[in-house]
């Protein structure tokens, strides 16, 4: 009986293993994104009010200028009325806002248009003085 | 000699007494305590009852998980994601769950809206109403959304002086206004309940 060539052989196996191989690091993939960990990351967050006080005539707290931020949240210690929202200073716009009364957290994806933002949160109705903590994503 | 013996007991009674009423106190207490914590923070939303615990979508898994990483102690890092409940009614078409929390709170997440979180439904504060916009005055008019008790039929508001009378499906309600309106516009926000009387409800 012929042996078949080596370089057959190995082509051979790397053909079967070769969907064991993907499945496997798909698996990992798939597994490392549930557990809410992407392999690179995507976006970065600016910590824009790190337990900083916010005060009940609404002043808001602001991050920095950017062009691609992606999310905005307010965490606060007690309950108040909170509202996170994007904010264009070259024309005074809002976009991206959304509001809640007596609430201790507050989250909203959205994307500001593409023109430079800020990312601001504030208390509404008087509400606070409030220690808060404010977040942004932005990126990739 | 009877009256001595009396004399030397009855302190020994009346200590015992103490003790057994501050042991009762201490236990009532302690159940109370254990009690409200416990007490479920899904109790009047009926159409979760019965739905499976963690059983949401993949995506908004994955969003909540980010969520909850990102917030960190406390708010909206405190979410119990496995007894995730699906409300079967969406918000602007998009998905929706109600979480439970560790601080004994309650949160909305509607996905690709946003999420709160705060304090369960009660019969005094028998609705959650919040408003988001995502495009600012002039584009489509702001969402008006919410969380409702078992029993609110519907919710009644001003929307820029305008009256709106907004039905509750399973729990939910949401009402997109007009485009000059923005997330402040609402106001005198009202829950009526099937037997008529009405509920003063705090709104943004």
């Amino acid at each position: 009986m012929k042996r078949p060539r080596m370089h057959v052989v190995a082509l051979g196996i790397a053909v079967c293993c070769l969907p064991i191989v993907a499945a496997f690091f798909g698996g990992r993939a798939l597994a490392a994104m549930t557990r809410g960990r992407t392999l690179a990351p995507l976006s970065q967050t600016e910590t824009y009010c790190n337990v900083c006080l916010l005060r009940s005539n609404g002043v808001p707290a602001s991050s920095s200028l950017r062009g691609n931020f992606v999310d905005n949240q307010i965490s606060t210690v007690s309950k108040a009325d909170l509202q996170i929202y994007a904010y264009y200073p070259a024309t005074n716009y809002v976009s991206c806002s959304m509001a809640k009364d007596n609430v201790a957290f507050l989250y909203f994806g959205c994307l500001p248009a593409s023109s430079q933002a800020e990312e601001r949160c504030h208390l509404l109705h008087g509400t606070g003085p409030e220690s808060a903590i404010c977040k942004a994503d932005y990126g990739p | 000699m009877k009256r001595e013996i009396n004399r030397v007991k009855r302190p020994g009674v009346l200590l015992i007494t103490a003790a057994v009423s501050v042991a009762v106190g201490i236990s009532s207490f302690t159940l109370a305590a254990r009690a409200a914590a416990s007490s479920d923070p899904l109790q009047l939303i009926a159409s979760v009852r019965s739905a499976k615990p963690g059983a949401i979508s993949a995506t908004a898994l994955i969003t909540l998980q980010g969520i909850v990483r990102n917030a960190g102690d406390g708010g909206g890092g405190e979410q119990v994601l496995t007894e995730a409940r699906a409300l079967p009614t969406p918000v602007g078409a998009h998905a929706s769950y109600v979480i439970p929390s560790r601080t004994g709170d309650m949160c909305f997440f509607a996905e690709g809206v946003g999420e709160w979180c705060g304090p369960p439904l009660t019969l005094t504060e028998p609705v959650q109403f919040g408003v988001e916009d995502n495009d600012g005055p002039g584009g489509t008019g702001p969402l008006a959304f919410g969380l409702a008790a078992d029993g609110v039929e519907s919710i009644t508001f001003s929307e820029d002086d305008t009256l709106h009378i907004v039905p509750v499906h399973q729990n939910v309600f949401e009402f997109v206004g007009a485009p000059s309106a923005s997330v402040n516009s609402f106001t005198n926000v009202y829950a009526t309940f099937a037997d008529g009387h009405q509920v003063r409800v705090t709104a943004p």
